[in-house]
């Protein structure tokens, strides 16, 4: 027997008008109490996929499964999901406690069967004492978390976060995003977050599906994403990398420049092989000055960042690269850099079953059981 | 990127460094914009104490309360006008109800369906404001001569001339993009179309709502260049009455059945510009 | 949606299209029931209803541009100061609003009759009745003034709040006096408002009926022309042309001037 993933997308696509889609053939699916970001650059077609989800769009080919179920032509009130929108879209006419029972009223819910829901929610998202507050009278996160109370309170088989972090004061974003994973992980409820930036997908995410231009480049841990990256695009975006050809010299190496080799994580397969380079992963060589064993790298660009130096400049014969330094540089002047030791980067789009594992993702799903 | 929050410090900060320096450095356009605020208001509000001295007044010609206080004006106005005030009354809130009934459902088209003839349904219901009243009632009267026995024109004249006012106030409550967000949440929490309306929608446009039913309703009852030429004896309405009552009978008379009629007109004015009604009136 | 459309859209045709279209034909026919344009011509070929479509016009326009002139300020004013009563000032100025034109009428003979209040504080004063204008030109004037005010000042303040601090507090600092910020940056900013201001004030200067009814002493306008026409010697066919006549050069000076601001908006 297997247990149906909570949310399976099967070859969506939507398009307002013929010759613009918006979302093109998305396989996805989400397993009972996942947590899945959608992460991509605006306009790559995230919030579409939740708008799809919650009914409040239909897809224009493809199927949408719930718990095994297709649900593709429900409309939104008859699906049982939780949409929390970036704005958090509160009743603001209702104070905290009415904006909680709303959906359980809606769905006629007995009293005492409200009353209890919406105090266990109110507890569940540390709010019991905003309960009589008006709306208007909350913060940012009190609002945030008001919104995803109301979405939890009909039991949605799946939440929908879009952006839940956007609207906040960004000194107080990382907190709130601990407070907000916590949250998720103890209600155990199936999760599908959007957002743009990609520290944030980190932190939250059991799965990543990494969106570009209405695709999904790449879906998997975000461990895999980074070590693996299918492309330059999920290497870039996803993992703040600069992606640079290098040579194979061996199976476990690779020559990006001259003078500078470094060890992959994987086996390199062909002659010439992509390599995504992240600001940790070179070091300029204080003790000796140039020589034929070190790469040669020209200072464009410097900033302060309290530990260091983020350095950007040209590494010959290889392309811009991004490293840290804990000394101040000079503008122009060359200094010689290598590969940090025991460091091994990732090879880029290599791997045919890091293709694979995107697109294969529901049958993955029910072989998980 | 959304960056909502700095800007609501951000802005708090700006408004009280521009109240300072405005305190430090007067501005000649600043000091003429007061002067001619000062001097508009006078002038729309002087004649209102004025009207009620007048009405009061036992003989006006002969200057202030020349002949001693009064309320006599007051009680005559009242017992000539009391028949049409009522008329009037009844006139206004069956517009009201036409209004509504054919308004909200139009107003909810423009505000939020995409048509091809959107444009031209808006030019339709706004034709009225560009054509004079006088053309309207006599069209009505040309169309429909036997009607207007009945006093059906007067109540077309008025509907017609009501509605885009009805239909400017509420379409921009019903398309707020936060308010379309909030159906469509309540939407996937089960609501169903009625529920959504009624939980959702009308309390979210309430304050549109009721500023636009005041203010169909005070243009009714102060409505003229329409109901002039529509009127008939048996459905003669207030400011009909005030205008005959200004060609023929007494100033004191006449200011007092104008105070009896501002009574009704003036309070419901400020409630729409307390309802936010300094939108309204760019229909 | 259709069903939506349904309501607005019968009672627009039996109460509004139809009407209008009736009104029309009634226009170009003549007193043996033929096809003529003879209503019209009388716009031109009659002194007096020429004069009656020159009256409108330069008491519209005058009356148009002192509201103008007057509530610019005012708005920038009521928009920009910190003044506690601006609110206050604000709800004064759109209480005209709901006024009808006979009643704003009443208040000019108030004002200015013979026994208005200035007049007798004259008389108080200098044994003399002066500024008793109320039945001429000028009262008429006053009059057109006072129902204009609040309408120029709701759109003129609508443009004033969408004014950018920045921009004015960067030219501040760019070096220009509170004038040439004026004349430079405010005035061709709120320009598309002002012609939205001018077409609302126009239109309802031609359209007005009530306040020249109460205040005309032989300052004919059109309305009152077409009025007599129709309730005094019963020539509906004339009534009829002078009307969409009327129509005609109000629709005109809306579009003419709304697609003048659209175009300062660019």
């Amino acid at each position: 027997m297997t247990v149906a993933a909570s949310l399976a997308f099967e070859h969506i696509s939507f398009a307002y008008d013929a010759t613009h889609p918006v979302v093109h053939d998305i396989c996805l699916s989400v397993q009972p109490g996942e947590i899945v970001v959608l992460v991509g650059p605006s306009g790559c077609g995230k919030s579409t996929l939740l708008r799809l989800t919650a009914g409040l769009l239909f897809p224009t080919a493809g199927r949408l499964l719930m718990d095994g179920a297709d649900t593709s032509a429900l409309p939104p009130d008859r699906r049982q999901v939780g949409w929390v929108p970036q704005s958090y879209a509160l009743f603001d006419h209702l104070n905290v406690r009415d904006n909680i029972a709303f959906g359980l009223r809606m769905h006629r819910a007995p009293k005492q069967e409200i009353a209890r829901r919406v105090r266990d929610m109110l507890e569940l998202c540390r709010i019991a004492e905003l309960a009589e507050r008006r709306v208007s009278q909350l913060s940012g996160g009190q609002r945030q978390r008001v919104a995803i109370a109301r979405a939890l309170a009909v039991s949605p088989r799946v939440l929908l976060l879009d952006e839940p972090l956007a609207a906040l004061d960004p000194q107080l974003r990382t907190a709130i995003r601990a407070d907000l994973q916590a949250l998720l992980r103890t209600s155990g409820v199936t999760t599908l977050f959007v957002t743009h930036d990609q520290a944030e997908a980190m932190a939250v995410a059991d799965r990543v599906a990494v969106l570009r231009a209405g695709r999904v480049e790449q879906f998997d841990t975000p461990q895999t994403l980074w070590r693996s990256p299918a492309n330059a695009f999920v290497a870039e975006f996803f993992g703040g990398a600069t992606v640079l050809p290098a040579q194979r010299v061996s199976e476990r190496c690779v020559r990006l420049a001259p003078g500078v080799d470094a060890h992959t994580t994987s086996a390199v397969a062909s002659a010439m092989c992509s390599i995504a380079v992240r600001p940790g992963d070179l070091e300029i060589i204080v003790q000796d000055g140039l020589t034929e064993s070190t790469g040669q790298f020209v200072v464009s660009a410097s900033e302060f960042t309290g530990d260091g130096f983020k350095v950007t400049g040209e590494l010959r014969g290889a392309g811009i690269v991004t490293l840290v330094h804990d000394q101040p540089v000079v503008l122009g002047q060359t200094y010689p850099v290598r590969v940090k030791t025991g460091r091994l980067l990732s090879i880029v789009g290599q791997d045919a079953h890091v293709l694979q594992s995107d697109t294969s993702n529901h049958t993955r799903g029910r072989r998980s059981s | 990127m959304t960056t909502l929050p700095d800007s609501a410090y951000g802005s708090q900060a700006n408004v009280s460094a521009r109240r300072e320096q405005r305190r430090q450095a007067p501005n000649p356009i600043m000091a003429i914009g007061r002067g001619f605020t000062w001097f508009a208001v006078l002038l729309c509000l002087a004649p209102m104490p004025l009207l009620l001295v007048v009405a009061t007044t036992a003989n006006w010609p002969l200057g202030f309360w020349a002949g001693g206080f009064t309320l006599g004006w007051l009680r005559e106005g009242w017992a000539t006008v009391h028949p049409y005030a009522l008329f009037s009354l009844r006139l206004a809130l069956t517009v009201l109800a036409i209004d509504l009934a054919v308004g909200l459902p139009a107003a909810w088209l423009i505000a939020r369906h995409a048509f091809p003839g959107r444009q031209a349904l808006l030019a339709l219901i706004n034709v009225p404001l560009a054509v004079p009243g006088i053309a309207i009632a006599l069209a009505l009267i040309l169309a429909y001569p036997l009607a207007r026995a009945s006093g059906l024109l007067l109540i077309a004249g008025q509907v017609v001339y009501t509605l885009p006012f009805l239909v400017a106030t509420l379409a921009p409550a019903l398309a707020q993009p936060a308010l379309i967000e909030r159906e469509a949440v309540a939407r996937t929490l089960g609501a169903s179309a009625m529920q959504r309306l009624l939980y959702i929608t009308l309390p979210a446009i309430r304050s549109a709502l009721l500023a636009a039913l005041i203010l169909v309703f005070t243009l009714s009852m102060g409505e003229f260049n329409v109901s002039f030429f529509l009127f008939t004896p048996l459905n003669k309405t207030l400011p009909i009455e005030l205008y005959s009552a200004y060609i023929t009978n007494r100033v004191e008379v006449a200011a007092a059945i104008t105070l009896i009629f501002l009574a009704f007109v003036v309070p419901a004015a400020i409630a729409i510009e307390r309802l936010g009604g300094s939108k309204i009136g760019q229909a | 949606m259709s069903s939506l459309a349904m309501p607005v859209l019968i009672l627009l045709s039996l109460a509004l299209i139809a009407p209008l279209v009736i009104l029309l034909r009634q226009s170009l026919t003549g007193e043996g029931g033929q096809l003529t344009l003879a209503n019209y011509a009388a716009l031109v070929t009659s002194p007096a209803y020429r004069r009656a479509l020159l009256n409108s016009v330069l008491i519209a326009v005058s009356s148009t541009a002192l509201a103008l002139a007057l509530c610019l300020p005012v708005a920038i004013y009521i928009e920009r100061s910190v003044s506690r009563y601006r609110n206050a000032l604000a709800v004064a100025l759109t209480i005209p609003l709901s006024l009808p034109g006979i009643v704003i009428g009443f208040f000019v003979i108030l004002l200015f009759g013979l026994t208005g209040i200035v007049p007798q504080i004259f008389l108080l004063i200098t044994g003399e009745r002066q500024f008793n204008f109320a039945y001429t030109f000028w009262g008429m004037l006053l009059g057109y003034l006072y129902f204009q005010i609040p309408r120029a000042v709701l759109v003129l303040r609508g443009a004033v709040s969408a004014l950018s601090q920045d921009v004015i507090d960067v030219s501040r600092t760019l070096g220009a006096t509170p004038w040439r910020v004026y004349l430079d940056v405010i005035l061709p900013a709120l320009s598309p408002a002002l012609l939205n201001a001018a077409s609302v004030s126009l239109a309802t200067a031609f359209g007005a009926f009530g306040t020249a009814a109460t205040l005309s002493r032989g300052f004919r306008v059109l309305p009152l022309e077409i009025a007599s026409l129709f309730t005094e010697s019963f020539q509906v066919e004339r009534a009829a042309g002078l009307s969409i006549a009327l129509t005609c050069l109000t629709v005109a000076v809306l579009f003419g001037l709304g697609r003048a601001g659209e175009r300062a908006q660019r």
